[in-house]
């Protein structure tokens, strides 16, 4: 008998279908993937099974774990199973945890909840708990608050609080999804041990296929609310039956054709560019400490030309952005764009700032929801004298470029997905034809599909208007894609420097290289069959 | 639970809308007409039950409640309405410029003078200023006012210093629009839904102020009739006429809570996520 088993399971919420006919089942012990673009019902499967569903949902069909539905199971006995049976934790680890207690109490409660031991002896098994998670459990790691732990700390304190009753089965929905890719590594090496010493299994949601590749025996394709197709991972990734199986693989790995437009002419140049932030003081009468978020930066960016910039999370990245920009005053260095100096001393000149645009990540907070498509990718026209006449038309020309139909500019941003915000966004930077765009982050928070498509438009847009992109990534696939040049940062220094491929296929710094082994990828065993491209 | 709510927020508004609109239009129809001019006794009709002469009866001394209950709430509302402004007019401009220089020493001196003022309990210092310059319609607002500029500077440089975060204010900087410009372009429509929920309750509580400030003496001084003093004259007389104090205090009562419900509805219509649920 299967461990959970989910049959024929339908969900609606109000009238719409959000799940069909979910068919699939977890063995004890086995690692199962579950792989979709956001969208697609992975994170609702995963709930459905917890009895978390949104209130105004119905489920039919049913989940057996252990030959129990659990869909029939009034709520007070659905709460004794979770976390006795099924854990889970989720995508977010910074909001996961209740800010004002400590990490011990929180483990501890699980088991205090369920009634298994007194308070102290709770608190010893959160300790050993937390050690099985690689922290430390004794009474100070027991009594550390979560502002005090890192990212990927906290999601080790998550898994040790949906560890703590050694459930069956562990659900992790999307459990890496907001971490560097070193701790992201760590983290599944973490989840796959546990699975194989405590004999628990793992539902692994993710729409990273590289992640599925290397943790998952078997795995389930979602698509729109359905399973499209499932098997053991050789069987799926080699054989890829169903057309959106293809699709997907394919937007993963997708690169770009381009062209090279670098040119030998620098635009951007900066030099020795440093910033320091003022660390929060020890205590009242303590020394100030700094903290050198960028420090003695230098490079050069050509007509044309596609840089990289990647990192993690605290390395500086966004703060050398924001300096380039101009968002912020930079205490030393030079900056040189379009041969002319900029002054640290003053605001950037609109001049210089039409020569410099930027497309962000967050989709969502790109834009005043207030205002409609047509005024939001007229802003730049700002640091003209005046609007140009034509200034309608070249707003329709512009979103034409990206994309999108001219009548979209009559449009609120809400009324859009996530990426054709990002080709708005992407608008908004071409209207005033800049010579140099930083793209920040810009399609980090995209789905693999739509990605390729945004990375196409990149590359098109730069052989049309011979863009340069200063293009700032944690994600090093996406740098490979589309950049010709690589700059790798640490610390607020760049580490090591190069053409794109050579830096990729021969990584010099120590940093690059662990940077490198840590990036998932899928394995070449696991590549489709030449006869299942047909 | 959502659906019941969605329901509702029309009727919050109209109930509102409805009962703030009648107490605007009588303040205003007393501009014109009253059924009696305010100032004229008639001690031979005093104490009288409403009736078809008077329909709301008339007071210990032969005044007509209704002309009085008029006249009344356009003080009210006019002394409130002016606090408020004024709070709005000073208040916001300088919470969204310490929310654009955040961290400067100019955020520093607006928001702790702010504290200053929120130090004090604000209907003693009212009482102070009135007792110092006076007790005047004009004093009342100069004391409402005061207290309304730290709750509108600071509600709105919260607000903004959010919204300060969001990518959509750094692309405005680099489409080279300077603090200033981004505040009335991008900020100010984005906060004046929490604006005006709390101008609304700012103004039910200006209300509330004269009311009491009235009734202690030190609001709009006499002949000129107030809610709050028709309430102080006839306080002793509640065991022999009820309506004389029944009247104006539920006037009170129904101004405030309109200003409430129509605060509520008004925030649920400007709010885009909700409209989307609609």
């Amino acid at each position: 008998m299967s461990l959970l088993d989910f049959q024929s399971l339908s969900v609606r919420i109000n009238q719409h279908s959000i799940l069909s006919d979910i068919q699939f089942h977890i063995e004890p012990g086995e690692i199962f993937g579950l792989v979709g673009e956001s969208g697609s019902g992975k994170s609702m499967t995963a709930l459905a099974a917890m009895g978390l569903l949104p209130s105004g949902s119905s489920a039919r069909g049913q989940i057996l774990l252990n030959g129990q539905d659990l869909l029939a199971l009034p709520e007070p006995q659905m709460r004794l199973q979770r976390g006795k049976s099924l854990g889970m934790i989720f995508q977010e680890p910074m909001t996961a945890l209740n800010p004002v207690q400590t990490i011990g109490a929180q483990v501890a409660e699980t088991l205090l909840v369920h009634g298994v031991s007194s308070k102290r002896e709770a608190l010893e098994r959160a300790g050993d708990r937390l050690q099985r998670v690689g922290l430390p459990g004794d009474k100070a790691g027991l009594g550390r608050f979560p502002h005090e732990l890192s990212g990927g700390q906290r999601q080790r304190v998550c898994i040790a609080m949906a560890i703590a009753l050694r459930p069956k089965i562990l659900i992790a929905d999307e459990p890496t999804t907001a971490l560097d890719v070193s701790t992201q590594a760590q983290i599944l090496d973490l989840l796959k041990e546990l699975a194989e010493d405590e004999g628990m299994a793992l539902m692994l949601i993710t729409h990273d296929l590289a992640v599925v590749a290397q943790m998952a025996v078997r795995v389930a394709v979602m698509h729109q609310g359905a399973i499209v197709e499932q098997g053991t991972v050789e069987q799926v990734f080699c054989e890829q039956r169903h057309a959106y199986t293809r699709r997907l693989f394919a937007a993963s790995t997708h690169k770009p054709a381009r062209v090279a437009t670098a040119q030998s002419q620098a635009i951007l140049t900066v030099e020795g560019l440093s910033h320091a932030y003022a660390k929060q003081l020890p205590h009242p009468l303590g020394p100030r400490a700094m903290l050198r978020a960028v420090d003695n930066v230098s490079f050069a960016l050509r007509q044309g030309e596609s840089l990289g910039l990647v990192g993690e999370s605290g390395c500086g990245k966004s703060t050398l952005s924001r300096l380039v920009l101009g968002l912020e005053r930079r205490q030393s260095g030079r900056l040189c764009l379009q041969d002319k100096v900029l002054e640290a001393r003053q605001p950037m000149d609109r001049a210089s700032r039409r020569g410099l645009q930027v497309v962000f990540q967050d989709p969502a907070g790109s834009f005043n929801p207030r205002h409609k498509v047509e005024r939001i990718v007229a802003e730049p026209f700002h640091l003209l004298d005046q609007r140009p006449q034509d200034w309608r038309q070249q707003v329709k020309r512009a979103l034409e470029a990206v994309g999108l139909n001219a009548d979209d500019r009559f449009k609120y941003p809400h009324e859009f997905s996530g990426g054709q915000r990002q080709r708005i966004a992407i608008a908004r930077a071409l209207i005033i034809r800049p010579k140099v765009i930083v793209l920040d982050e810009a399609v980090s928070a995209l789905d693999v599909s739509i990605r390729a498509t945004i990375l196409d438009l990149l590359a098109d847009l730069q052989r049309d208007y011979g863009l340069a992109y200063l293009f700032i990534s944690h994600d090093l696939s996406v740098v490979e894609a589309i950049t010709d040049r690589v700059m790798v940062m640490r610390a607020g220094q760049i580490v090591e420097e190069g053409q794109t491929q050579a830096v990729m296929q021969n990584p010099q710094h120590p940093y690059t290289q662990a940077l490198l082994q840590a990036v998932p990828r899928i394995p070449e065993n696991l590549r489709p069959r030449p006869e299942a491209q047909t | 639970m959502a659906a019941a709510r969605r329901n509702a927020l029309p009727l919050s508004l109209m109930l509102g809308l409805a009962l703030t609109g009648l107490f605007v239009l009588l303040a205003l129809v007393s501009f014109f007409w009253t059924p009696y001019d305010v100032t004229k006794l008639d001690v031979a009709h005093r104490m009288q039950l409403p009736s078809a002469l008077h329909w709301l009866g008339t007071d210990n001394i032969g005044r007509d409640i209704l002309a009085m209950i008029m006249v009344g709430t356009r003080t009210s509302i006019a002394v409130a309405l002016v606090a408020v402004t004024v709070g709005v007019g000073l208040g916001l401009p300088l919470g969204l410029l310490a929310a654009s220089r955040h961290g400067s020493l100019l955020d520093e001196v607006v928001m702790r003078s702010n504290d200053l003022i929120f130090a004090f309990p604000s209907l003693v210092i009212a009482i102070l200023i009135t007792a110092v310059f006076g007790p005047s319609a004009f004093n009342a607002i100069l004391a409402i006012g005061i207290f309304n500029i730290p709750v509108f500077a600071r509600l709105s440089r919260g607000a903004a210093l959010s919204l300060w975060q969001l990518d959509y204010l750094r692309f405005a900087q680099t489409a080279g629009k300077g603090a200033m410009r981004i505040s009335i372009e991008h900020i100010l429509p984005n906060i004046l839904n929490v604006l005006i929920v709390q101008m609304t309750i700012q103004f039910s509580l200006g209300i509330l102020a004269e009311s009491g400030l009235s009734y202690i003496g030190l609001g709009v001084q006499p002949p000129t009739p107030s809610l709050g003093r028709m309430l102080a004259d006839n306080r002793t007389l509640t065991a022999l006429a009820p309506h004389l104090t029944l009247i104006p205090g539920m006037a009170i009562v129904l101004i405030v809570l309109g200003l409430n419900l129509l605060g509520d509805g008004l925030r649920d219509l400007t709010d885009p996520k909700l409209a989307r649920q609609r």
